[in-house]
């Protein structure tokens, strides 16, 4: 037998998992994943709970912030640390809260491989929500929309957070917004780094403890402004 | 409000902006300040000639010397304020990469390098 062949399946792939208080789910989450992919670093940022030593106890990599810093930032530091191993190929973003399903995730992988593409982004619209809000799924529709006219990036669900990258487009994020901007901030880069991107249907499911947790739809307009402003004001790096 | 007012104001923002995006240039900083420094010297001024403002209001356009103060205020408090969040944000940002620092080291101090576990060929 080779050594490739040898290897577990997918020991080229890092999935990172962005946590933040997610205590009650994410050791559940963790092990799941973990029946798939060898190679998992989840990132605590700042969390008040013991988010951190859950994950720990799972036997990922698990690494912490100091303190809060965002989704956008988590997942930065994520990927950094998958990027320190020089075999890592691929990069899966998989949330913390159980709406991600891993299935989806080894779906999205594979098809990434085979299709050639850099950057792979799950869509519940082509896919399924399960017990989506009615005003939630609107917003998410509009958001579409949005990220079209400002990034011409052409995706009917650009904010899941189920992504699949490529090292070489790993290499080249760089998020800087806060809150949840860093979803359109990463459509940006994607539209700019001119690699090949596609969507993936995925199921996505929604829970009363993931809808408490999750976003108010009136963030909407924070994360519009914020992206807008920043593209106005961006200045160059000292 | 005319065509010539429109093209001043529009031209006037758009010059605020190429001046906030390229806000790290040393000549656009120099700049910044020596006009900042102008309008220090003209408020003594005025204070020393209170005629000043309502001659130079004149001159500009503007009916009344209290209402070029106003808006010379306006102009300079909102300046700051923008100056001031993009500071701030830059120092967030500044902020944010040492914490990703130390999470990075402290991850690999705990767990290894990633990747290490690998056998070589």
């Amino acid at each position: 037998m080779s050594l490739d062949e040898a290897r577990p399946v997918n020991d080229d792939v890092w999935v990172v998992v962005r946590c933040f208080n997610e205590a009650e789910v994410v050791g559940d989450v963790l092990r799941e994943l973990q029946e798939v992919f060898p190679r998992i670093v989840a990132v605590d940022d700042g969390s008040t709970d013991d988010s951190y030593e859950v994950m720990a106890a799972t036997g990922v990599d698990a690494i912490r912030h100091a303190v809060n810093l965002g989704p956008g930032a988590a997942l930065q530091t994520g990927l950094l640390y998958g990027l320190l191993d020089r075999d890592a190929h691929w990069f899966v973003c998989f949330d913390a809260d159980g709406q991600h399903r891993v299935a989806d995730a080894a779906a999205m992988v594979d098809h990434a491989r085979t299709a050639g593409v850099d950057v792979l982004i799950g869509s519940r619209f082509l896919g399924r929500a399960e017990n989506l809000p009615p005003l939630r799924r609107r917003v998410l529709r509009l958001a579409a929309t949005f990220e079209r006219l400002m990034s011409g990036v052409r995706l009917t669900d650009g904010h899941n957070g189920l992504r699949v990258f490529s090292r070489r487009f790993a290499e080249q994020v760089d998020l800087r917004l806060p809150g949840m901007a860093y979803a359109s901030e990463l459509l940006e880069q994607v539209a700019r780094s001119n690699l090949p991107y596609a969507e993936h249907p995925v199921t996505i499911e929604y829970t009363k403890y993931s809808l408490a947790k999750g976003q108010r739809s009136l963030n909407s307009i924070n994360i519009a402004l914020d992206v807008w402003l920043n593209r106005l004001l961006r200045g160059g790096r000292q | 409000m005319n065509g010539i007012k429109l093209v001043l104001v529009s031209s006037f923002l758009l010059l605020l902006v190429w001046a906030f995006r390229n806000r790290r240039r040393v000549g656009l900083q120099a700049g910044g300040r020596l006009l900042a420094v102008g309008i220090a010297l003209l408020a003594v001024a005025s204070v020393l000639h209170p005629d000043l403002t309502q001659w130079l209001a004149e001159r500009l356009g503007v009916t009344r010397g209290t209402d070029l103060v106003l808006y010379l205020f306006i102009v300079v408090a909102t300046s700051a304020a923008v100056v001031s969040r993009l500071r701030l944000r830059d120092l967030e940002q500044r902020f944010s990469e040492v914490v990703r620092v130390m999470a990075l080291r402290d991850g690999a101090l705990l767990n290894g390098l990633p990747g290490a576990d690998r056998g070589t060929p």
